[in-house]
C-alpha cells in the first residue's frame, strides 16, 4: 500500500485532472462542441487522446502479467494487433467518416446502408460502452483498494465524481485534453520504470541472459499453434485481420476524436501519430513484466501480481506514486472517453434519430449532459454485479467485444470498399455475424477464432444478399464509398480543367 | 462568430493549462529526489521530474504565444 509522498502525488494528480477537466467547460457552447469538441482538435491532441483512451488498467495489470507469463508475444497486441490496422484506419476509414460529417460510426452506416443498420449498430455499441464504463469503475475501485486502502465503493465514487463532472461539463474537449496530460504521465512513468528495471537486470543483454535459460519462448513474437491463449494462427487471423482492424477502424471511442478534427488532414495525421505512440506502449507493461520474471526469486502464484510486485520492490518513493498516478490516468482516460462516446451514440443515433428529431441545439446539449450523469450512476451501480459475473476484468472485455467486432468490421469494410453492397446485405450480414459469434462463443471456442469466423460469416451473408437485391443509387453512395470519385465524370472533368488551367 | 468568441475570451489557452499541470507535477517529482535512499532511485525521480518540467514549459510557452496572438481557444 502506498503512503506519504506517493499518496500526495496520487491525490495531487486526481485533483489536478479534475481542475483541468473543469476548465474546459468554457469551450462548450453547442452540442457540436460537446460531442465533437467543436471540430477544433489538432492532430497531436487526437493522437495522444487515442492512445490515452486505448490504454486501460487491464493493459497495465493484465498486460504485465501476460508478459510475465508468455514474454514479448504479449507485445503483439500492440504491434501486430494495432499498427497495420491504425494505418489502414488513418488512410481508408477515417477520411470517409470525416467527409460524411457523421458524429458516430453507426451514423455513417445509416447513411451508407439504412436506418435499421444504424440502430442495430448503435444499440450494440451503446450497450457495450455502458458495460465498459461499469467495468472501468470496478477496475478503478479495486486498484484504489489495493494500493491506497480505500474501500471499493469509495474508489468508484471518487472516479465517478472526478471523471463524471468534467465529462458532463467539458464534453469531448475536456476528455481529449485530460487524455493528453494523462498519456504524458503514463509515458514518463513507464520510461522511469524502464531505467530502474534495466539498471537492476544489467541492461537488455542481462535481461535476456536471466530469462532465456528457463523460458526460451519468452523472446519469441509468435508462439506455437498449440499454445492455449496465443496460437500464432489465431493471432494473425483473429487479432491481426479482424479484432485489431475492428477496434481501430470501427470503435466509437477511438474514431470520435478523429471526427472532432479541425480538418481531414488533422484527422488522418492524428491517427498516424497515434500509430507512432503505439509502438512505445509495450514499454509501459511488457518490460515491467519481464523485469519481474528476471528479478523475482520465487515464481508468482498469480501472474497479475507482476506489476504490484514491481511497484513494491523496484520503484523508489516518488516514482511509485507517479506510476500509480499513471494507472489512474489509464482508467480515467478510458472512463471519460467511453462515457462521452456512449452519450454521443445514445443521443445522436437513438434519441435524436428515433424520438426527438427537430429540437433546438441547446436541447441536445442539455440532453447529452444529463445522459452523461445518468450513465455515470448506472456504471457505478453495475460495476460489481457485471464484473463479478465474469472471471476477470480482461475476460469480461474480451467476451463482450468478440460478440460484434467481426460483424461490425465486415459491414463497415464492405460499406466503404464495395459500392454493390446493399442496405439489406448490410443488415442481414450484421445480424448473421452477431448470431454466428454468439453460437461459437457458447461452444467455448477461443475468442480469436470466434472473431475470425463471425467476420467471415458477416462478409459472406452481406455479399450474397447484396448480389440478390437491388443496387443502391449512386447519388446515395457518393462520398461514402471508395473509388466513386474516380468514376465521377463531372468531378474528373473539373480536376482535368484545373490541371490544364494550372491551378 | 468563432473569431468574436476567441477575441473576447480572456481565459488561458489549453496548452497553458496542461503546461501548468505538467510543471507542477514535475516540480513535485524533482523535490521527491530527496526521498529514495539509492542513487538510481534519485536519478529515476529526477529523470521523470525533468521530462515533465520540460514538456510543461514547452506547452506553456506555446500556449502563451498563441494567446498573445489572439487565439485563446486554439488547440
Amino acid at each position: 500500500m502506498i503512503g506519504g509522498l506517493d499518496l500526495f502525488i496520487v491525490i495531487f494528480f486526481i485533483v489536478g485532472v479534475f481542475i483541468v477537466g473543469l476548465y474546459f467547460k468554457r469551450f462548450v457552447h453547442t452540442s457540436e462542441d460537446f460531442f465533437l469538441a467543436g471540430r477544433k482538435l489538432a492532430w497531436w491532441v487526437i493522437g495522444m487522446s487515442i492512445i490515452g483512451t486505448n490504454i486501460g488498467s487491464y493493459d497495465y495489470v493484465g498486460g504485465a502479467g501476460a508478459a510475465y507469463d508468455v514474454g514479448i508475444a504479449q507485445a503483439n497486441y500492440e504491434w501486430l494487433g494495432a499498427i497495420p490496422a491504425m494505418v489502414l484506419s488513418a488512410l481508408l476509414f477515417v477520411p470517409y467518416y470525416w467527409r460524411a460529417g457523421a458524429y458516430t460510426v453507426p451514423e455513417y452506416l445509416g447513411m451508407r446502408y439504412n436506418q435499421p443498420v444504424r440502430i442495430v449498430e448503435a444499440l450494440l455499441w451503446g450497450s457495450f460502452l455502458i458495460c465498459c464504463i461499469a467495468i472501468f469503475f470496478w477496475a478503478s475501485g479495486v486498484m484504489l483498494e489495493t494500493y491506497v486502502g480505500w474501500p471499493i465503493w469509495l474508489g468508484i465514487l471518487v472516479t465517478a465524481v472526478v471523471v463524471g463532472i468534467y465529462t458532463v461539463t467539458g464534453g469531448l474537449t475536456a476528455v481529449a485534453m485530460t487524455d493528453v496530460i494523462q498519456l504524458a504521465v503514463m509515458l514518463v512513468g513507464g520510461l522511469a520504470v524502464s531505467i530502474i528495471g534495466f539498471h537492476e537486470v544489467g541492461g537488455w543483454s542481462g535481461l535476456v541472459e536471466k530469462i532465456s535459460p528457463e523460458h526460451p519462448d519468452h523472446f519469441k513474437l509468435f508462439l506455437p499453434l498449440s499454445h492455449e491463449s496465443y496460437p500464432w494462427l489465431g493471432m494473425i487471423f483473429g487479432l491481426g485481420l479482424v479484432l485489431s482492424p475492428a477496434w481501430w477502424c470501427c470503435h466509437q471511442a477511438i474514431i470520435q476524436r478523429t471526427l472532432g478534427a479541425r480538418s481531414e488532414w488533422d484527422a488522418k495525421a492524428g491517427m498516424l501519430s497515434a500509430t507512432f505512440l503505439k509502438t512505445l506502449v509495450p514499454i509501459l507493461y511488457v518490460l515491467p513484466g519481464l523485469f519481474v520474471l528476471a528479478l523475482c526469486a520465487e515464481p508468482l502464484a498469480d501472474m497479475d501480481q507482476a506489476l504490484p510486485w514491481a511497484i513494491k520492490n523496484l520503484l523508489p518513493v516518488g516514482l511509485a506514486g507517479l506510476v500509480f498516478a499513471a494507472f489512474l490516468a489509464a482508467i480515467f482516460s478510458s472512463v471519460d472517453s467511453t462515457l462521452n462516446s456512449a452519450v454521443t451514440i445514445w443521443t445522436r443515433d437513438i434519441y435524436q434519430n428515433l424520438f426527438v428529431r427537430n429540437a433546438s441545439d441547446q436541447h441536445y446539449l442539455r440532453f447529452g449532459r444529463m445522459l452523461t450523469l445518468v450513465f455515470v450512476i448506472i456504471g457505478a451501480f453495475l460495476a460489481e454485479p457485471l464484473t463479478t459475473s465474469f472471471k476477470g476484468i480482461y475476460q469480461a472485455m474480451q467476451n463482450l467485444l468478440t460478440i460484434f467486432q467481426g460483424p461490425t468490421l465486415a459491414t463497415v469494410l464492405l460499406g466503404i470498399m464495395w459500392a454493390r453492397a446493399t442496405q439489406w446485405g448490410g443488415l442481414f450480414g450484421l445480424l448473421g455475424g452477431v448470431a454466428c459469434s454468439a453460437i461459437l462463443h457458447s461452444t467455448g471456442m477461443n475468442f480469436l477464432y470466434v472473431a475470425w469466423w463471425s467476420f467471415v460469416v458477416a462478409l459472406l451473408v452481406n455479399v450474397l444478399i447484396s448480389l440478390f437485391t437491388k443496387p443502391e443509387p449512386v447519388e446515395k453512395l457518393r462520398g461514402l464509398v471508395y473509388g466513386l470519385v474516380m468514376k465521377d465524370e463531372q468531378v474528373q472533368e473539373n480536376l482535368a480543367s484545373r490541371v490544364e488551367g494550372g491551378d | 462568430m468563432e473569431n468574436q468568441r476567441s477575441k473576447g475570451d480572456k481565459g488561458l489557452n489549453p496548452l497553458q493549462v496542461i503546461g501548468i499541470f505538467w510543471i507542477a507535477l514535475g516540480i513535485i517529482m524533482v523535490i521527491a529526489v530527496y526521498a529514495p535512499p539509492t542513487v538510481v532511485g534519485k536519478v529515476a525521480n529526477l529523470t521523470a521530474g525533468g521530462i515533465l518540467l520540460a514538456i510543461g514549459l514547452i506547452a506553456l510557452l506555446k500556449g502563451t504565444r498563441k494567446r498573445a496572438s489572439g487565439r485563446a481557444e486554439d488547440i
